[in-house]
């Protein structure tokens, strides 16, 4: 077979340096004629075994390649538009969720979704209160973000979901400042790696002081959704 | 058209399709006409030789014979310095040199010009070997016809193999001694892939010189050596003996080669003092003169002059005469001086043993000097089994092959103490030259910088913000970032992300610190002419596991231990792997 040798190099993982002077050495069963490289395939292969370098060949270098850069194209696309917004137009808004504590307040959230069915309500309540059993997912300043440990796949949730649940009164939430939570966010993924970046961008809006007197207001659907959209776009225009 | 892709293919027979497959009947073949070539070479050295001093023994008597060597290394210095411009040495240390380091690759002129030099120098009465320059010129003979038939570097370097060994075979009638003999000193390497052409060839070598010369043992002797076991006891202290003249002949000759440098005059008149000398010694001990085959002769049938002293006496002055040709100029091998010395020694040593115990039956004294000589071959050469097999082919005596392997590796041990590193190898061990194949030194010399260098590193300029620095930590996947000047692009410092930990974390310093002022402005760096071994030297000495390679003051990439061992690996299997 006649190939170009940078093709060759390209195969075997090797520099092309490293290549050009095993060929001189006779250490590579290749003959060299100009830029081509001569070989014997099945001898190169049997070569190539020995020395437990994989060939790879070249159409599937090419798909690995367009592979990987899907990925990550799709992975750039979900995280970088606007990915908080949409999980919480995709959770919705809730006010006066009633309860007087952790428990009672989170079940009454879980039931007033009506995105689970019920049988996947029970389950997902015993991961939150499993969850809040570790550590609380009070992170200050009256708001908590209860999520469970690990992804939510098993119930077919394919899309990120955050549900904003506003209390009816305030309760002890055993947060890290002591303060009493009037706000949740359930927070429900089906990757940690959008878990993370949700949970980046929510702790990044909650930063903002003037954004947590909004959320004591109790804002509406639509009115939240345009606060965070604001936000999130400032924060894509950084990137 | 078809004509022309013939003969294009029968000059170039590595890229025929039955070739590139395995290259072995290749290599038995050409191991073939390598073999004959230096094989001839070898008889037409042997024959100039008997030639020549058998036209000069008319003057042998005169008061100014000792002009004769004197003459013969002059021109013979001339001859290679002048007119070749060949750099000089002992030639078996290029041949292994070239081996290790240029995969075999010797000059045409090499075919003739030691055995022009060693003709002029020996023939004359200097007192050196003909091997070494015979084997320098099969070497080339193999060496040349590879690079005829464009062959590759390891092809290459078997046919040189085979040149040494056809040689050999050739000059001593001595076929397993020629394979043995390259196995163990140049080649440095025991595999299949080697040791079939190397065969051949030496079959080849040895072929050609008994159609030519006939069947003869070269040092034949009439008696039978029948060796009883206090015999045993000797050889202990034999080998004794002739580790410490081999240690001294290594010794005076490296001497005698400083000595001559230092002395201001011209490299002609430095030769011609050396042969001078020697013809002087000659006059009183005849024997030191030439290559000493005839001495050898006598000593091994038992009918050298008598006397403890004489033998002592000769073993010196040859040391001495040898030294003296080879350390100031003249041209030619140890091979022989070491097998006269050697012999010479066994002789007194047997004389020694005899006088302090008369009553005890000795053997016939030539199977000492037999022994001798295989211990002196053993010591000086550090190879064994050179030894052994070289006495044992020249002088066909193998009911002594006991005693033989005792002294030959019991040489070889106390030699070892004294020097190392044999005789052959000492410089290039010194100046780091000696590398065989597979081992480290030789793995990190054929791996270039070039083959290693990692160049997905983005750089960043002196006047940016730490959080322009962090966007780009972001997009990086190494860590270490290198600073560019941004108008000439030079390389102006590094920065490793652990040195920057402690400002990365810190928010308020995003805004306010520059990049020239966190990088390491004075680091470690490497060079792409540099070697290997020397940037893992550095980077052991530096703790650290990457270096910047500069080139031209430019950011050409980085180099780390992680990617070095990948290619280590690599190499090392490709270099220790004997076949495809």
């Amino acid at each position: 077979m006649k190939r170009a040798l940078t093709q060759i190099a390209n195969e075997l993982g090797l520099n092309m340096d490293t290549l050009e002077r095993w060929i001189r050495q006779g250490k590579i069963p290749v003959n060299k004629q100009g830029y081509m490289g001569i070989y014997n395939e099945f001898e190169l292969n049997r070569w190539a075994e020995k020395q437990r370098k994989s060939i790879i060949h070249p159409e599937n270098i090419d798909d690995l390649k367009k592979d990987c850069l899907n990925k990550d194209f799709q992975n750039e696309n979900r995280l970088s538009a606007s990915v908080l917004t949409s999980a919480l137009k995709k959770g919705g808004v809730f006010h006066n969720i009633r309860g007087s504590n952790k428990e009672e307040v989170l079940y009454a959230a879980i039931y007033a979704i009506a995105e689970f069915i019920d049988k996947d309500k029970d389950e997902i309540y015993r991961q939150l209160i499993e969850r809040e059993r570790l550590a609380s997912t009070g992170i200050g300043k009256g708001i908590a973000i209860p999520h469970p440990r690990n992804p939510l796949v098993k119930i077919g949730l394919t899309e990120p979901m955050i549900v904003t649940c506003f209390l009816e009164k305030s309760i002890d939430f055993e947060a890290i400042d002591d303060k009493q939570v009037s706000t949740l966010f359930l927070l429900f993924s089906p990757t940690i790696e959008l878990h993370l970046n949700l949970l980046s961008r929510l702790s990044f809006c909650l930063r903002d002081n003037d954004f947590i007197t909004f959320l004591n207001q109790k804002p509406d659907k639509d009115l939240l959704l345009s606060r965070i959209n604001e936000i999130e776009n400032s924060i894509d225009k950084n990137i | 058209m078809r004509k022309i892709k013939k003969i294009a293919s029968w000059r170039h027979p590595g890229t025929l399709s039955i070739f590139i497959m395995d290259d072995r009947l290749l290599l038995i073949c050409m191991g073939i006409v390598v073999g004959l070539c230096s094989g001839l070479a070898a008889l037409a050295l042997n024959y100039s030789l008997i030639f020549i001093m058998n036209n000069l023994d008319n003057f042998r008597h005169y008061w100014w014979s000792f002009l004769i060597p004197a003459s013969g290394a002059m021109f013979s210095s001339i001859f290679l310095k002048k007119i070749i411009k060949d750099r000089g040495g002992h030639g078996v240390p290029e041949v292994i040199h070239s081996v290790s380091r240029y995969g075999g690759r010797l000059d045409l002129s090499s075919i003739f010009s030691r055995l022009v030099a060693s003709c002029l120098t020996i023939g004359s009465g200097g007192s050196a070997g003909p091997e070494a320059p015979v084997v320098v010129s099969g070497s080339a003979i193999g060496s040349n016809i590879a690079r005829f038939f464009s062959l590759n570097e390891r092809q290459r370097i078997t046919l040189v193999g085979c040149g040494a060994a056809g040689a050999i075979a050739s000059i001593f009638n001595a076929p397993l001694t020629g394979i043995i003999f390259t196995m163990e000193i140049i080649l440095g390497e025991w595999s299949m892939v080697n040791i079939i052409p190397i065969a051949v060839a030496s079959v080849a070598g040895a072929e050609i010189s008994r159609n030519l010369r006939g069947n003869i043992i070269a040092f034949e002797s009439s008696i039978n050596f029948d060796l009883s076991n206090y015999h045993f006891v000797a050889c202990v202290g034999l080998a004794l003996c002739a580790s410490v003249a081999s240690v001294v002949f290594t010794r005076i000759l490296r001497k005698m080669h400083n000595l001559s440098h230092d002395v201001p005059i011209p490299f002609w008149l430095k030769a011609s003092i050396g042969g001078a000398a020697v013809g002087v010694i000659g006059f009183a001990i005849p024997e030191v003169m030439g290559e000493g085959y005839h001495s050898i002769h006598q000593m091994i049938a038992g009918i050298f002059k008598d006397g403890m002293g004489i033998a002592v006496i000769g073993c010196l002055a040859k040391i001495f005469a040898t030294s003296m040709t080879l350390g100031w100029g003249g041209s030619g091998g140890i091979f022989a001086p070491s097998l006269v010395i050697g012999s010479f020694t066994g002789l007194a040593y047997h004389r020694f043993i005899s006088f302090l115990f008369p009553s005890v039956p000795w053997v016939n004294e030539g199977c000492f000097a037999l022994l001798g000589m295989a211990g002196m071959i053993s010591g000086i050469l550090q190879a064994p089994l050179t030894g052994i097999f070289l006495i044992l082919e020249i002088t066909g005596s193998y009911e002594v092959m006991l005693s033989l392997i005792i002294v030959s590796t019991l040489s070889t041990t106390i030699t070892h103490y004294a020097e190392p590193a044999s005789f052959y190898l000492k410089e290039l061990t010194e100046s780091g030259q000696l590398l065989r194949p597979g081992t480290d030194s030789r793995v990190l010399a054929d791996i270039s910088i070039r083959e290693v260098v990692e160049t997905d590193c983005i750089a960043v300029y002196p006047d940016m913000l730490l959080r322009e620095l962090i966007y780009t930590v972001k997009e990086s996947t190494r860590n270490y970032f290198p600073v560019e000047d941004r108008d000439t692009g030079n390389f102006v410092g590094i920065i490793q992300l652990d040195h920057i930990k402690p400002y990365i974390f810190n928010t308020l310093m995003y805004d306010t610190v520059l990049v020239e002022q966190i990088m390491d402005s004075t680091p470690d760096t490497v060079s792409y002419d540099d070697d290997l071994s020397e940037v893992l030297r550095k980077m052991d000495m530096k703790r650290c596991f990457s270096l910047p390679v500069i080139s031209n003051g430019k950011f050409a990439g980085m180099i780390s231990k992680a990617t070095l061992l990948d290619k280590y690996r690599d190499e090392l299997n490709v270099q220790t792997a004997h076949s495809f």
